[in-house]
């Protein structure tokens, strides 16, 4: 059993607006260990990005928090931002954005901008050829063509895959521990998709990187996460290995996700979407965010706020009936 | 030589309005640089010719009410104009960058701070500001560079502010700061080189601004005093001898500064157009 080096505990995130709260996250816990890769499945608005924003500090200042997110034995939460900045940004996480077309400056150059990452390594490689040296190799490694052109050309010159694969070498030429990919292929090519998904999970193989994967797309992440955790309504309803949540879900969200994905092949008669709409952020609940679409629902899960419990190894569900 | 098409040579000349306003401008500026070489006579000496002559072959736009030769005065009068509009649009941009910027990507009580000064500068216009300037420090070319400064730096800040904040939502600013660069520096190379595309045409529209205020100021009084070159002033000795001076003597400072203002104008919104639409 490998160690845990991200442990998230009963997270809630409000974003206090002038005339309303928020509830992005209303109780997310969940951990990352050691080489593994990790999938956070859910739809818009389930709390997945602002849970992972949260480990970096990244959220605005008009927000209120509560619980733990433990890396190294600190609680990320009550740290000073400046020691946030100095010690977690870019040193123990790094993150890749959703959308490569702006997570690039587009006034410098590729060059430029891996460069200038350089610096916020936890190691400094110092001299100005090494680095070059340094740069093209990672660009080499992830199967980026013409290296030493594409290092002078500028983001809107470059492809969509192309870019993203930059913004990962970048992630990866910090060296950090954890990796946060926030729906790194949500923007691009169904085949592109797969390219930059494998180049993730080599970053597991090949650098030692554990990965939290976020996507709405849970056929892509069971491909391949080693678990996963089911977001909903900023709660997180299931988690677990993948194959168990995938092939045996217990929570009637993962199973009705699982039904809502259009078959390519076979029995078309199994597709059925989820009725109702997203539960509102700013919409205070007294019981399961799920219920009011839930086929099972009883009159108890209106009223009470399930809890999150343990039913196997790694296996969690929050559900008063599950199947 | 092949021009990439993207390039800011090739929009430059391809836009008709900021090439006026280039041309315009060099051609006023060389006059500045090379007034002692092309002016005709020495601007400041007196009984050259009769005072109040037409333009002849001696004096090509005549003499003024002391007999100095126009032409001359005129040549050393784009120094005065080019020198106040390079001075508050320099100084306006330094302040308004180092305040706008500080005031949209720090944000918080330091926005608040730095706004409700500029709201404060905003309120007063500039010819007061002018009058008491001049009222405490004796009035000249140095007092109206300060006062418009002054007026010229608030406005400025407001829109560096607003483009600070616009690119403070950026992704790959976030991305920035999600590698753990610091505020300062995250400003100096992220913030700042976005803005000067604005910064420049703000510039631009500021100095034109100046040009005529200056100008305006000196008509008052209230700047260049004589026996300055400055065009406003000459302006101003015009309007008094309207009935005796030929007609030329108040029609030519005034077309000087109409074109200086209307390719620093031209120039501005040239540049506003090219870099806008297109890069995007």
């Amino acid at each position: 059993m490998s160690e845990k080096i991200l442990e998230v505990e009963n997270l809630k995130v409000n974003f206090l607006l002038p005339d309303s709260i928020v509830y992005a996250v209303r109780d997310a816990s969940f951990d990352l260990k050691r080489n593994e890769i990790m999938g956070i499945v859910g739809e818009s608005g389930s709390g997945k990005s602002v849970s992972c924003l949260s480990t970096l500090r990244l959220l605005p200042k008009k927000i209120k928090t509560e619980g733990k997110i433990i890396i190294d034995g600190h609680n990320i939460l009550e740290e000073e931002e400046s020691w946030v900045r100095k010690n977690i940004r870019g040193k123990k996480i790094s993150m890749v954005f959703q959308d490569p077309t702006v997570a690039l400056n587009p006034i410098y150059s590729i060059g430029w901008q891996m460069r200038e990452a350089l610096m916020f390594r936890k190691e400094k490689i110092g001299d100005s050829k090494k680095e070059t040296e340094f740069i093209i190799n990672i660009l080499d490694e992830l199967k980026v063509t013409d290296p030493e052109q594409v290092i002078n050309k500028y983001p809107h010159q470059l492809s969509g895959g192309m870019k993203q694969r930059i913004v990962i070498a970048i992630a990866l030429l910090l060296q950090s521990d954890i990796l946060i990919a926030d729906e790194p292929t949500t923007s691009l090519d169904v085949t592109i998709q797969h390219e930059v998904v494998e180049v993730i999970t080599r970053l597991k193989k090949d650098y030692e990187m554990s990965v939290i994967f976020i996507s709405h797309d849970l056929n892509l992440l069971a491909d391949y996460c080693d678990r996963m955790v089911v977001m909903y309504g900023g709660m997180v309803l299931e988690k677990g290995y993948t194959d168990e949540v995938y092939n045996n879900p217990k929570s009637p969200y993962t199973r009705a996700l699982l039904k809502c994905i259009p078959p390519l092949t076979g029995n078309k008669k199994d597709f059925e979407p989820i009725p109702g709409e997203i539960l509102n952020p700013r919409k205070v609940i007294q019981g399961c965010p799920f219920e009011p679409r839930c086929k099972k629902r009883k009159e108890k899960c209106g009223k009470e706020i399930p809890r999150l419990e343990k039913t196997g190894s790694e296996r969690y569900i929050r559900c008063f009936y599950p199947d | 030589m092949k021009i990439s098409k993207t390039s800011i040579f090739y929009r430059v000349t391809r836009n008709a309005k900021a090439m006026v306003g280039i041309i315009i401008v060099t051609m006023v500026v060389l006059m500045a640089l090379l007034a002692p070489i092309i002016a005709p006579y020495d601007p400041y000496e007196i009984s050259l010719g009769r005072p109040l002559e037409s333009p002849n072959s001696t004096f090509l736009f005549g003499t003024d009410v002391l007999g100095r030769d126009v032409l001359s005065r005129i040549i050393y009068g784009s120094r005065i104009s080019l020198i106040a509009a390079l001075s508050v649009g320099l100084i306006s941009a330094f302040l308004a960058v180092i305040f706008g910027l500080t005031a949209g990507y720090i944000g918080g009580k330091t926005d608040l701070i730095i706004m409700r000064f500029v709201d404060i500068m905003l309120s007063i216009p500039g010819i007061i500001i002018a009058i008491v300037v001049a009222a405490i420090f004796n009035p000249s070319l140095f007092t109206v560079i300060i006062a418009l400064s002054f007026g010229m730096t608030s406005g400025f800040t407001r829109v560096v502010r607003s483009k600070a904040l616009a690119l403070k939502e950026e992704t790959y600013v976030r991305a920035a700061e999600s590698i753990g660069e610091s505020k300062l520096f995250i400003m100096l190379r992220y913030i700042l080189p976005n803005t000067l595309g604005i910064v420049f045409i703000q510039i631009a529209l500021n100095m034109s601004s100046t040009v005529i205020f200056e100008a305006g100021i000196s008509y008052l009084g209230l700047g260049s005093q004589p026996p300055s070159t400055s065009w406003g002033l000459m302006l101003s000795e015009a309007s008094q001898r309207l009935y005796n001076a030929p007609k030329t003597f108040a029609i030519i400072p005034g077309l000087f500064i109409l074109v200086l203002v209307l390719g620093l104008n031209f120039l501005g919104d040239g540049l506003r157009d090219i870099y806008d639409p297109r890069l995007r």
